[in-house]
């Protein structure tokens, strides 16, 4: 079904009692803000599910989230788009709540219900009424112990994926350049797959492929459970063990996902010294020049945050007032993102063109100033500027019960601990300017990157499989 | 199906009583310097957002200036004799603090938000900027080629195409047709004089009214709006009013409006409403959601969950004080164009002919009234349905009243709303796709109305 997320980038910034210096030259308050204390119950059920539960009161509403850690990452040749085809085939029914119905009870009580897929993870979750929460334990149980994927379903589901998938890449510039970058970048290994999949894998996928990938990757003790909103831990937590606690462990899926998860198979295999010019339908040219990045979790993966936030967030941004706010405006919109993936990473620029710019000035002009970026750029206030946006961004993430679900969630999987989110402030506090400018030069003055532009007066046959390219 | 109503009808009282005496009562009204001030305490986080409600918006824009208002928000930050567009972006992005605007045809607004310690640092450089700003020549003249270039791209973005043309096309000759950004001839009518005036016109001339919540502490605020933005309210304040002819369209037209290289096409079916025919806003929300709400909706059902004609399909009935848009919204392949618009014009005329079933309208019911709670869960959300109420000029009951009132709609009632706003023959059904359909969609014609072909570069 539904919503599909790829390429969100993974910093799960949450609650901080986190400090705030003020060498702003405006004469705000040097008072910190307040601590925000966690309240999360967390249990591990014997079947290994890991359940968190985040009581908030103020509204009888609930957000209930589920990750099964599994992504576009453990795909093989020839299947790609299976975990995605999978997520929008958990809608199409099961055998308590047949066709139509998983559905329709939430909706007709009030409720949404979406999911999305990563390189990393398939998360699906619902906005609902506190009042339904228990129907909707036995929703998500039933669909995992008991999925029916219907071959009248299953094929009309086919087709609606084909039409994501022009909404999303082919009739998306964006969208598609996007997809071509993760391409080149991550060849040959499991993230240069796409997650939505190549159209033939898509054709090709079978009933039987797609349920073997689910018997073995939806299991409790490849999932979490996050809860959060007006409900009560104790007498919620023993009626998720009752419901959840029959479905049995995995067997053999540890193994094998220690055996995908080897760090050999995520080394880099690109040559970063190339260009790729592919045809689309933008009629101004969109670039993406991108650079090998971070794993999640490391200090340096903090660190490529920070500068990517220093260089480029906001209209204020060097990247931004160098290219696209001044007199003579190479660029009309200019952003810098460090993608951490579970495994990977990677640090990319991208932007469009004044309608007046070539292609070939834009990249000669920034291949020459780059190297200059860590020495222009970089200073003690931009630091702090990166650090209280960083701040104010978790707080606003936080005030929903959607958001802090997710959050609780993501930093459990990533970290093992749902409150890791405080932690986390700690290191982006403690990033120093030193730290910056040594990752600065590492990546725009010693590394190589890979250049791909998009443009409808490219020759068609560029890209019409999205597979062909031009180095 | 007994059980079901009696849930039904507990769910609706639980949140009726919720609702009063969890929300309604946290909202104060005060007053500050003739304003009217609207405030939600919010102790959870130290955070606040706050909105500055104008009551006039782009159809204060006289002939010549079309867009002005727009673009004199817009460019609000281009810079003061003081700052410059750089010092005033990075203050605000030092803080955290976000900063928007938003110009309907009816109303403006401008919104804040960040941490509550600094939300007077931040709203002095709001007032600074709103009596201040003297959007320097060569920062406006550069915006202004940024969003020229952007205007020039939007045809890759077959969607927002749609949107943007869909919405001149489906509201005709009416006051409320020509968009609030103005269109790529209008860009060079903004100068700096003109972009100061609107915004001089907005402060001294036109009704405001605050929306703020956050801790106690934030009230503070009420002296920088009364000092710095010299805020002060009267009881001969502007409030945007006109009259207008009504619009009775009696016949379906379809529109074509060909792109080149679109492999979907972009489908859009609807009209504009009259204002005497967006008085009961809670049936067109209970009406939409059963049409296209949710996975559930009929048109999602037939459209996609059946014949896998789409990705996504959905309906709406959006109004403001005095006029109204009706729309349904989805694409699908180029192969597919015609029987995706059979397939959604019987839907349509099956409602018509056999009316909506009691459990149809029990789920629909019971979506609205269920997802009502989620409309006070995001403080901006909460304050923004508090400021459309009091600009449509309704009391707050509606929202806290709202699932009793929900009840008392029929079948017959939801049924009768469809056939009035969606009924088949008064439609534009609006199709953007490649040039290559065109033959193949004039083939509805001699069923559905006439055809017409559209340039869409007209429109931007």
């Amino acid at each position: 079904m539904l919503q599909k997320k790829i390429g969100t980038r993974i910093i799960s910034l949450a609650v901080l009692a986190a400090t705030l210096s003020g060498c702003s030259h405006l004469p705000q308050s040097n008072k910190k803000p307040a601590p925000v204390h966690l309240n999360v119950k967390k249990v591990v059920l014997d079947n290994g599910l890991t359940v968190l539960i985040a009581p908030n009161s103020k509204l009888p509403i609930v957000s209930y989230y589920t990750l099964f850690d599994v992504g576009g990452r453990y795909e093989g040749p020839g299947t790609t788009g299976a975990t995605h085809f999978l997520e929008h085939l958990m809608f199409k029914g099961a055998k308590k709540y047949g066709p139509g119905q998983f559905d329709n009870l939430i909706e007709r009580n009030g409720g949404m219900t979406n999911a999305y897929t990563t390189n990393d993870a398939t998360v699906y979750y619902q906005n609902i009424p506190s009042s339904f929460v228990e129907t909707m334990i036995d929703l998500e149980v039933d669909r995992v112990q008991n999925l029916l994927l219907e071959p009248i379903g299953f094929e009309s589901e086919r087709q609606v994926i084909f039409e994501e998938r022009k909404m999303r890449y082919e009739n998306s510039p964006d969208g598609f350049i996007y997809l071509m970058m993760m391409k080149k970048v991550f060849e040959g290994t499991p993230y240069g797959q796409s997650v939505i999949g190549d159209v033939e894998d898509l054709k090709s996928l079978s009933r039987d492929q797609v349920m073997n990938f689910f018997k073995t990757y939806y299991a409790p003790d490849n999932a979490i459970l996050a809860i959060a909103g007006d409900v009560d831990p104790d007498k919620l937590i023993p009626i998720i063990k009752e419901k959840y606690g029959a479905i049995p462990r995995s067997k053999g899926l540890m193994e094998l996902k220690a055996k995908s998860d080897d760090p050999k198979n995520y080394e880099f295999k690109a040559n970063f010294n190339t260009e790729y010019s592919y045809y689309a339908t933008n009629p101004i040219p969109k670039f993406m020049m991108a650079f090998k990045g971070e794993k999640a979790g490391t200090r340096r993966a903090f660190i490529l945050d920070v500068l990517a936030y220093e260089l480029g967030n906001g209209g204020s941004s060097y990247l931004a007032q160098k290219y696209v706010r001044n007199q003579t405006p190479l660029l009309s919109d200019i952003s810098l993102s460090s993608y951490n993936l579970r495994h990977s990473g990677v640090f990319y620029l991208s932007g469009e063109l004044m309608d007046n710019v070539t292609i070939e000035n834009a990249k000669k002009q920034i291949k020459l100033d780059i190297k200059n970026f860590c020495s222009q750029a970089l200073d003690a206030r931009t630091l702090q500027k990166t650090k209280n946006q960083i701040m104010s961004q978790a707080y606003q993430q936080m005030k929903t019960n959607a958001g802090m679900a997710s959050t609780i969630m993501m930093n459990e999987k990533v970290y093992g601990d749902y409150s890791y989110g405080t932690k986390e402030m700690e290191i982006y506090n403690s990033v120093t300017e030193s730290e910056v400018k040594k990752e600065c030069l590492a990546i725009f003055v010693n590394s190589d990157s890979i250049f791909i532009s998009t443009w409808d007066k490219y020759p068609k046959n560029l890209s019409a499989s999205l597979s062909l390219e031009t180095k | 199906m007994k059980t079901t109503l009696l849930m039904f009808t507990v769910l609706l009282f639980s949140v009726k009583s919720f609702a009063v005496t969890k929300v309604e009562n946290t909202i104060k009204r005060l007053n500050w310097n003739g304003i009217d001030v609207v405030y939600i305490e919010d102790n959870r986080f130290p955070t606040y957002d706050l909105l500055v409600y104008f009551a006039d918006g782009a159809l204060s824009d006289v002939k010549g200036q079309l867009g002005a208002t727009k673009h004199a928000f817009n460019l609000l930050d281009a810079g003061t004799a003081k700052l410059s567009q750089k010092d005033i972006l990075d203050q605000f992005e030092f803080l955290g603090t976000e900063f928007g605007v938003d110009v309907t045809h009816e109303y403006s607004t401008l919104s804040m938000s960040g941490l509550s310690k600094d939300l007077a640092t931040s709203m002095t450089q709001t007032c600074d900027l709103l009596r201040e700003a003297n959007f320097p020549a060569p920062i406006i003249k550069q915006e202004l080629d940024k969003e020229r270039s952007e205007l020039q791209s939007l045809v890759a973005s077959p969607q927002a195409l749609a949107d943007r043309v869909f919405r001149e096309v489906s509201l005709g000759n009416t006051p409320y047709s020509y968009p609030v950004t103005g269109k790529l001839h209008d860009l060079d009518l903004y100068t700096p004089e003109v972009l100061r005036a609107k915004v001089s016109y907005f402060l001294d001339k036109v009704k405001k009214r605050i929306y703020l919540t956050g801790p106690k502490s934030i009230l503070s605020v009420e002296k920088i709006l009364a000092e710095k933005c010299k805020f002060k309210g009267g009881p001969s304040d502007f409030v945007r009013s006109i009259a207008y002819k009504k619009q009775k369209r009696s016949k379906t037209e379809i529109v074509f409006i060909p792109v080149p290289d679109a492999n979907q096409v972009q489908v859009q079916i609807g009209r504009f409403l009259n204002f005497d025919e967006i008085g009961d806003r809670r049936l067109d929300t209970l009406a939409t959601e059963f049409l296209g709400g949710g996975f559930t909706s009929r048109l999602m059902r037939e459209v996609r969950v059946k014949r896998g004609l789409t990705y996504s399909i959905g309906s709406y009935i959006s109004s403001q004080k005095q006029y109204g848009r009706s729309g349904i919204s989805t694409f699908t392949k180029n192969e597919t164009i015609n029987k995706l618009i059979e397939v959604i014009n019987d839907a349509v005329e099956k409602i018509k002919k056999e009316g909506i079933s009691q459990e149809d309208l029990e789920r629909s019911r019971g979506a609205i009234v269920g997802a009502h709670p989620f409309k006070f869960e995001s403080n901006r959300a909460f304050l923004a349905q508090l400021l459309y109420l009091d600009h449509i000029e309704r009391p707050y009951a509606e929202l806290f009243d709202f699932n009793q009132a929900v009840m008392k709609y029929t079948t017959t009632d939801v049924s009768k709303k469809i056939e009035d706003v969606f009924g088949t023959n008064s439609q534009i059904i609006f199709v953007l796709g490649d040039k290559s359909i065109e033959k193949e969609l004039k083939k509805l014609s001699p069923k559905l109305g006439k055809m017409k072909v559209l340039d869409y570069k007209s429109f931007i």
